[in-house]
């Protein structure tokens, strides 16, 4: 059976909706829509949809212009049940024939179950398609969710902006709807200036060509890359292109406009004495304008693209050029004032700006931070210099919060510290510092370039996973409202990408004092766990296998980065040829030793040639093996394991560990204990879970 | 081309023909149009209404000396709120700004997304910046809430930044050019007002004077509330928040100290929108019997 189908088409048209939502908004419309074609069984082949500032439209492709058919039963009474002495209908029937709208007559009798049953049998659906649609598009706009709403006018309806027309068309029959105060027609509107008024669309394939007539584009994505193809061929010529970070701007355009055309601007070279950000900043945030810089070298130029709606006459330029030229006279003032103040004296400042109810002002954060990084640098043997720039960046670190520009844009922390620090003479070290201790700010970030943004970096993530923790609020579940779970990451990152050796255990429990007003001393065993699990997640992530990481991770936090390395050690060399294997015998030999208590050991003992050939290649290695652990070379120390293959199995081959003779089984488990135990700081072969278990 | 005082006929001439009462500037020191009571009282409750009028507005931290070219400590906004929102709205709107002679073939007109807020009176409301040629020219808002009251019906406000279309229609860079009439500029009228009132704001408005007006208002406002006289309290409301506005300018206030400062004044617009609400529906909300007949 082919059914009859139509095109669908409905555009909502309304006021001006926040570029931010378009893209949300028309994928629920979309979803919203089909999700109640689905329902009512209406099948269709496609769909195209269409989204402006003022317009969310969907164009469904070949619609059936009928319900599917079906057959639905329903099972009543039991036939006994139903008729009286009489014969006639009881109240039960009668309420299963009121609740189903049927008659006596529409009853079919079937058997379910051994016990004759009354039945409904109705074939359902087939339902013209027309008279479902009003009823489809009011439940899609109702289930549709927004950020946020308004109402306009009487009726109370909400969304984003006010409904000022709906296209409703069912191939060529209008269909009647009503929101709002809206009644539905066959009509839409054009490009704000150019379009002449209503225009009438007869039919919903020819919807898209008559917009563009009217100069309104209405395909999102085509519109986004007209935006971009005319920016290119601005920039080739001028040797220019659009930096990644303004990529955003190209979708946020195409949001803001219903007929896009891409014009040239620039702005004074002075300006280009302003830190790059802070100009970017203004041109992105602010006007949506699209930065330009330098095909080579990506230094940023005094040119910009703004994005009109209305065909470039050379009118618009100046307009959008004085624009920026305030904010970026703003700007200046901005990072001006700042300046004045000498840098450092902004820490006092900090009192004023509170951190966390709890755990006091940013200042006071600041001084906790200054103790834990003090703690740190000592762990990690820095030189006295270092010791005196880190603390620089920890008093500093925060200053740029109060500062007028980082008011103004708040990403900017870190970026303006850095200039603002440098400007009042600080060290380089120091200046760099400031901007990297945010580092990574999220994933795929660059990691701090120098030691002291490093470590600052990590004692104020450490101090603020204490403190939140101290002050209850640790996270669970889903909930980590202060992202405490990215700190630990970040500070992992760090410590493995700089490879630093020192004991986070050791750190946490120097610096519990620092919250003793806050909390007893019991959450430090939290935090430590804390520490713990996560380790073992980010492990996981980084690719290792679960019982690689268990192998490995004892004593993580007296050195975060050696676990790291034994992992990946093992890690590395578990995919060569028989070393699987080899671990299957470690394994065994750690469980003999765990399990058995009594064992002694004298080489002179040995009798088997195989325990005696062990032993030998043992002794061979010992030494290399403990300078290999000791280098903390594991690579080296597992390539000496592998040796032991062909010993350790001839060995469980030959040899009966579980010797009837006592003095034998004793001395047996003792040499096992003497090889595993040379690795005991590597590996805990226990935990190895061989390929296949 | 129009000066700066053709625009203002211009604007009121406009909303009158089209039904809007134009009043006066209130006489109190206020931080933007929206806080005359003409529409933060008059939006609230079922009456309708529709005005138009020019509030100078204080911003007390904005000031530059008169040395920045596009922002002051005291600025001219033209407020015109409408309840309940006509439906052409929009249209009314730009109809008002091509009149000035603005050509929108020419120029590039946008509205776009700003939702507004004001946490010292309690009031949000959705809608755009106005934009020509990527300068915010006016602000555009459907009123949702005020002194943290629903409103039904919506009103539609209309703030047009004078300063901004005057500088776009006569192509000046700096807004102390502005021809205010033919022959006086805003710089003649208003640059030396800028330099004594911004070093008063950030150099010499006595802090302890401010922190105890501020007190002293706040009681003033509850003590008149208590007696029903609702306007008058809300005269207090006003006071408060430009207290508390110089009190920011003289870096007089904590970040910490700041949200319950904000905090106190939005308390009291509560309660005053509360009452005014109360205070008219006793009145029998006069506008809506006249709008009946």
């Amino acid at each position: 059976m082919t059914a009859k189908t139509r095109d669908l088409l409905v555009e909502i048209g309304s006021e001006e909706l926040p570029h931010g939502i378009i893209a949300d908004s028309i994928r629920g419309f979309k979803e919203g829509f089909l999700r109640c074609l689905k329902e009512e069984r209406i099948s269709f082949f496609g769909v195209d949809e269409f989204s402006t500032p003022r317009r969310l439209a969907l164009l469904v492709r070949n619609m059936a212009e009928q319900q599917e058919t079906f057959t639905q039963e329903r099972r009543g009474p039991p036939v006994e049940k139903a008729y009286d002495r009489d014969k006639k209908p009881t109240k039960a029937l009668l309420g299963f024939l009121t609740g189903n709208g049927i008659t006596p007559d529409d009853i079919v009798v079937k058997e379910s179950g051994n016990t004759e049953y009354v039945f409904c049998v109705r074939k359902m659906g087939g339902e013209k398609t027309v008279t479902l649609l009003p009823t489809i598009l009011e439940k899609t706009l109702k289930t549709m969710s927004f950020p946020k709403t308004m109402r306009w006018e009487a009726s109370g309806f909400s969304f984003p902006r006010a409904i000022r027309w709906v296209l409703f068309l069912f191939g060529e029959k209008k269909v009647p709807f009503t929101v709002a105060d809206v009644k539905s027609g066959g009509f839409t509107f054009g490009h704000r200036v150019y379009g002449n008024g209503k225009i009438a669309i007869e039919k919903p394939s020819e919807y898209e060509k008559k917009l563009e007539k009217a100069c309104v584009i209405p395909d999102r994505e085509k519109r986004a890359g007209s935006i971009k193809n005319q920016i290119e061929g601005i920039t080739a010529k001028k040797g220019l292109a659009v930096p990644e970070i303004a990529e955003n701007l190209f979708a946020e355009n195409a949001d803001l406009t219903e007929y896009p055309h891409a014009v040239l601007c620039s702005f004074g070279e002075s300006f280009l004495d302003l830190p790059a950000e802070v100009l970017e900043s203004e041109m992105i945030e602010h006007q949506h304008y699209f930065p330009l810089v330098s095909k080579k070298g990506g230094k940023l130029s005094n040119f910009f693209v703004s994005v009109s709606n209305i065909e470039d006459n050379g009118e618009t330029v100046p307009g959008y050029q004085r624009v920026l030229l305030a904010r970026l006279e703003d700007g200046r003032f901005f990072f001006e004032e700042d300046k004045k103040r000498e840098f450092g004296s902004f820490t006092e400042s900090l009192k004023t700006v509170t951190f966390h109810e709890k755990l006091g002002s940013v200042y006071d954060k600041v001084e906790r931070t200054r103790k834990i990084a003090a703690t740190l640098a000592e762990f990690l043997s820095v030189d006295e210099a270092t010791k005196e720039n880190t603390d620089g960046v920890c008093r500093l670190c925060k200053n740029d919060l109060i500062t007028l520009m980082v008011g103004e844009f708040p990403h900017l922390q870190g970026v303006m510290g850095r200039y603002y620090a440098k400007a009042s003479g600080y060290p380089e070290a120091v200046s760099r510092g400031v901007l990297e201790h945010y580092l990574p700010r999220f994933a795929g970030d660059a990691l701090p370039v120098g030691i002291e943004g490093a470590i600052a970096g990590i004692a104020d993530r450490l101090d603020t996973i204490m403190g939140i923790f101290a002050a209850g609020q640790k996270p669970s579940g889903s909930k980590d409202p202060f992202a405490l779970r990215r700190k630990v990451l970040a500070i992992i990152r760090i410590i493995i990408a700089r490879g630093l050796n020192f004991p986070l255990g050791g750190l946490i429990r120097r610096s519990a004092p620092l919250f003793e007003k806050i909390s007893s001393v019991g959450f430090i065993a939290d935090v430590e766990e804390f520490f713990k699990a996560r380790t073992r997640t980010i492990f996981s992530d980084m690719g290792f296998a679960y019982d690689e990481i268990d192998a490995s991770i004892e004593g993580a936090l007296d050195d975060v980065y050696e676990s790291y390395r034994r992992v990946r050690a093992l890690h590395e060399v578990r995919p060569e040829p028989g070393f699987e294997d080899l671990l299957v015998s470690f394994k065994r030999m750690s469980s003999i030793v765990k399990e058995e208590e009594g064992f002694s050991f004298d080489p002179k003992l040995l009798e088997e040639e195989q325990e005696k050939a062990l032993y030998r290649h043992f002794v061979t290695n010992e030494e290399a093996i403990g300078k290999s652990i000791a280098d903390k070379n594991y690579k080296e120390v597992y390539r000496i394991l592998s040796g032991f293959k062909p010993f350790a199995d001839s060995f469980f081959d030959h040899v009966l560990v579980m010797d009837p003779d006592p003095t034998h089984k004793r001395n047996r488990i003792g040499l096992l204990k003497t090889i595993t135990g040379v690795f005991s700081g590597l590996v805990d072969f226990s935990r190895i879970v061989p390929e296949g278990e | 081309m129009m000066n700066f005082q053709q625009i203002i006929f211009h604007l009121n001439g406009y909303w009158a023909e089209r039904g809007s009462v134009v009043v006066q500037p209130y006489d109190l020191e206020t931080g933007a149009g929206t806080f005359n009571p003409a529409t933060t009282l008059r939006a609230l409750g079922p009456e309708p209404w529709n005005v138009a009028y020019v509030e100078p507005s204080r911003r007390p931290t904005d000031g530059r000396y008169g040395e920045n070219p596009n922002r002051m400590q005291l600025f001219y906004q033209y407020q015109v709120l409408i309840k309940p929102a006509p439906r052409d709205i929009q249209d009314l709107y730009l109809e008002s700004i091509r009149t000035m002679g603005i050509d929108f073939s020419r120029h590039d007109v946008r509205f776009v997304h700003d939702d507004w807020e004001s946490p010292t009176l309690g009031a949000t409301g959705l809608g755009w910046e106005v934009w020509i040629d990527g300068m915010e020219i006016t602000q555009f808002t459907y009123f949702q809430q005020v002194g943290g009251l629903e409103l039904d019906p919506v009103s539609v406000e209309l703030t047009y930044g004078l300063e901004r279309i005057a500088m776009f229609i006569q192509g000046k860079d700096d807004v102390y050019d502005i021809m205010w009439n033919d022959t006086l500029t805003y710089g003649d009228m208003r640059k030396r007002e800028e330099f004594e009132f911004s070093a008063y704001n950030f150099e010499a408005a006595s802090v302890e004077m401010l922190k105890d007006h501020f007190g002293e208002f706040e009681r003033e406002a509850v003590m008149l509330v208590e007696r029903g006289l609702v306007l008058p309290a809300y005269d207090m409301v006003i006071k408060c928040s430009h207290a508390f506005n110089m009190l920011e300018a003289r870096g007089a206030i904590s970040v910490t100290e700041r949200t319950g400062y904000i905090g106190r004044v939005r308390n009291l617009a509560r309660t005053v929108a509360e009452a005014y609400v109360r205070s008219r529906k006793e009145q029998g909300f006069p506008l809506l019997k006249k709008e009946a007949r």
